[in-house]
Order: C-alpha cells, then sequence, then structure tokens
C-alpha cells in the first residue's frame, strides 16, 4: 500500500504560505534567527477564536487549513501532530505568572494552551473533527514519530487519510536560553553564503509545515511515502545498514537524491557527512536548513522539499538547487546531536 | 467611579485580548457576555483572576458571579463595594 502527500501548507522563513517561492526564488535570510514569514491569521480563524490563540497555535491551524485546502479534504480521519517543545510562548507565560503571583491566580487560558497538544486540538475544534487526536513529543523524530502513526494507521486500513504536521516556534525567552547555552551561532557571523561553514552551534529556526496523507492519488499529489524510520542512541553503521536496507526493500538501486539536515555545527555536520559517504551518495547530496534554521521539527519543512522537488521540475531552481533533472527519489536524513536520526524515502508518482 | 470603569475597559480589552474592541466602544451598561459583547465561561475566569490581581478582591460566592459580570457598571459597583 502506498501513502501519498495529497496537500501540504508550510510556514516557513521563506514565502512559502502563498507559494511564491515557486515563482521568485528563495529569500536570503542572515543572522542567527529565522523567523517565519507568516500570513494574515484572520483569512483562517474568525476574530473570536483567534484572540486566545498563541503565535504557534495560529501557524498550526493556517498551515493544517492550506494542506486540507489543497488536497480538497473538509475533515481529516486523523489529525497527528509532531512538535519538539510545543506552545513555548503560553508555556512560558503561565509560568512567569506563576512566579509573579506566587503560584496564585493564574490565567486559565496561557494554562490550557501551554501544554504541547493544543495545537492538535485546536485544530480539531476549528474543524469539529471528532477523529484519532494524537501528538508526539520527542525531540528532533517528533515530526517522524507523527508520521510513523499516520503510515501505520493507513496501512491498517483504518482510515484513508490523516493530516499530519510538524510545527515548533522560537520565542524570545527560549532563543535567549538556547543561545546562551551554546546552540546558536553569533548573529553577525550568519549570512546565506556562509550557513554551512562548520563553527559551534547553528542558527534558530522555527516554523510549521502539515500534510495531508491518503492512501490513494489525486491531482493535487506531490508524492509518496516509501518508508520512514527512526533511531535513538545508535551508532553511524547502524543508520548507514539501515539506509541501504530501506533502499533496497523499496528496489531502489540508486537513489537519486539525498536531502539532509546539516546545519552549520561542526560535530551534526561531520556526523551527516559521515552517512552521505558511507552510502556514496557525496556528489548527489542537498541541504535545507538554510532556509528554514534549526529546530526540532525542521524535518517537517525538508519533507515539503523533497515533495516539491519531485513535483516540479521547476522547484530545484527557484530554491537554489543545482540538479541537472528532476529526481524521482529522496531519501531525508536528519539528526541532532547524534542522539536522534531519522531517514524518510520519498518517491514521485 | 467614572475612572475606574474606564481603566476596568482598558484592563479587559487587555486581559481578554479583545483585539477588534477599543475600551471606549465597550457601553457601561452593555452585556458582556454571550450576545453582548460575546465573551464565554473562560473569560469569566480571566475576569476573576483579574479583580484579584489587580483589586486584592476574591469572588467568595461563585452564585454572585452572573450579577456581577453582568457589565461594566456592575463589575465596578462590586469593586467599590469590596476594595481593600
Amino acid at each position: 500500500m502506498s501513502v501519498y502527500i495529497n496537500g501540504i501548507g508550510n510556514i516557513s522563513a521563506q514565502h512559502t504560505v502563498d507559494k511564491c517561492i515557486l515563482k521568485n526564488g528563495i529569500e536570503n535570510i542572515s543572522g542567527n534567527r529565522y523567523h517565519c514569514i507568516e500570513p494574515d491569521y484572520s483569512q483562517f480563524v474568525d476574530g473570536k477564536q483567534i484572540r486566545r490563540m498563541s503565535r504557534v497555535i495560529k501557524m498550526g491551524i493556517a498551515s493544517s487549513t492550506l494542506a486540507m485546502r489543497e488536497a480538497s479534504l473538509l475533515s481529516p480521519q486523523a489529525i497527528i501532530v509532531g512538535t519538539s517543545l510545543g506552545c513555548m510562548e503560553d508555556t512560558f507565560s503561565f509560568l512567569s505568572k506563576m512566579v509573579q503571583y506566587n503560584e496564585e491566580m493564574l490565567s486559565p487560558t496561557a494554562f490550557i494552551h501551554s501544554t504541547h497538544n493544543s495545537i492538535a486540538a485546536q485544530i480539531a475544534l476549528l474543524f469539529q473533527c471528532q477523529v484519532y487526536n494524537s501528538t508526539y513529543v520527542h525531540r528532533n523524530i517528533s515530526f517522524e514519530s507523527a508520521l510513523l502513526d499516520a503510515m501505520l494507521l493507513l496501512e491498517e486500513g483504518n482510515v484513508d487519510n490523516a493530516l499530519i504536521g510538524g510545527i515548533d516556534e522560537i520565542t524570545n525567552t527560549s532563543f535567549t536560553i538556547m543561545n546562551r547555552l551554546g546552540h546558536f551561532k553569533e548573529s553577525k557571523q550568519v549570512t546565506p553564503e556562509n550557513f554551512y561553514h562548520p563553527g559551534k552551534g547553528s542558527v534558530a529556526g522555527e516554523g510549521a509545515a502539515f500534510f495531508v496523507l491518503a492512501t490513494t492519488q489525486s491531482k493535487s499529489t506531490y508524492a509518496k511515502i516509501l518508508s520512514s524510520q527512526t533511531f535513538s542512541f545508535c551508532d553511524s553503521q547502524e543508520i548507514v545498514a539501515s539506509a541501504k536496507l530501506m533502499l533496497a526493500e523499496n528496489h531502489i538501486d540508486q537513489l537519486d537524491l539525498l536531502l539532509q539536515g546539516n546545519n552549520g555545527d561542526a560535530d551534526d555536520d561531520a556526523i551527516f557527512n559521515e552517512i552521505a559517504d558511507s552510502i556514496q551518495m557525496n556528489e548527489r547530496t542537498l541541504y535545507f536548513k538554510h532556509l528554514c534554521g534549526e529546530y526540532g521539527t525542521a524535518s517537517a519543512f525538508g519533507m515539503t522539499i523533497a515533495a516539491e522537488l519531485l513535483k516540479n521540475e521547476i522547484t530545484a531552481k527557484k530554491f537554489g538547487y543545482a540538479l541537472a533533472e528532476k529526481p524521482n527519489t529522496i531519501l531525508i536524513y536528519n539528526q541532532s546531536k547524534g542522539i536522534h536520526h531519522s531517514l524518510t524515502l520519498l518517491a514521485a508518482c | 467611579m467614572d475612572d475606574l470603569k474606564e481603566v476596568l475597559k482598558k484592563q479587559i480589552v487587555e486581559q481578554l485580548n479583545l483585539k477588534d474592541t477599543k475600551p471606549e466602544d465597550i457601553g457601561d451598561d452593555q452585556q458582556l457576555f454571550v450576545e453582548g459583547l460575546g465573551l464565554d465561561s473562560i473569560d469569566v475566569l480571566e475576569l476573576i483572576v483579574l479583580l484579584q490581581q489587580e483589586y486584592g478582591i476574591k469572588l467568595a460566592n461563585a452564585e454572585e458571579g452572573p450579577k456581577i459580570f453582568q457589565s461594566i457598571n456592575t463589575i465596578a459597583a462590586f469593586i467599590e463595594a469590596n476594595r481593600k
């Protein structure tokens, strides 16, 4: 059974909401913090509902609506979200007030929305959709965990379609804390030209990428997902062996493209480069985090790039990639600090 | 009392994040819930927190809530009567 990507909604640091990126090309960004280019959320939610929603929830609502519109789907049969850090803005608001008011008189709105599963819940409320609803919080394999759950549901025949997404926001507080921990490069060091120059730390990113997955192909289909796998606390040889097995099981003798999550951090990129080298894909490897920054669910953004590359001939050029021809198979590999890894294999339809 | 009502309107707009409503748009006698300003049960909780934080007033009897939170006039009267 195949799993097709029939709709995508993507809010990122690029002009992906209105798909202007496919006309005008990529936005060159500098500095160590990439902000999303956000839509006018009043197009997606009415004023009364929107006032309680923090930015990440609005991003989730808008990108899931875009994915559903593209797939001409009114109501999904499952809603599954992966988020690494959840609703940071509401969490900080709630925790700050706990301290400020000595654990009394806490605002109910910030508390309600401080939970990680608020995003999936708000999407369900908006679409009046009382179906399977789940949220995975598992660092940088949160999105892949959601994807695997959806693939299992579709495989077992429980549902015909599922709305899945990977979403994370960066707030002033979370940026300050992670910056202090050495996660990011100094702002002035980072330009579009030297994003992948090896150094300590990466660039803070954020984004919301939602997909309508289905067991049947449609006019809007981008690509099919052949396989996805996550790994934790393993060595690179296990990743390489699994990648080779994944390709063999899907009868792929020669992979067209390896799309990796290199992020400019010397330690992280050494692992990425070792994998690319070991599966002999050095010459056919592209990166995507210079477009979106580094965040826990950046691989969901990577999957939007892979799906676009598999669907449209023009995409590679507009995304600044030098590809001789449109790829037919793409393997996405992502990891963080060598702890959690993921492989997702996609093919053109 | 008029000053209190103006302050209260600003606090309500801010606390409830009423982006499309300006403080001066709220009438002193306007119903705040359902068909008036369209507030709901979560907003009641926010207003209870507001009274505690800004005016040091704890709502002792929850059954009084609907009367107290009827309008700006009723909230202001409650604050005036109970403010320490």
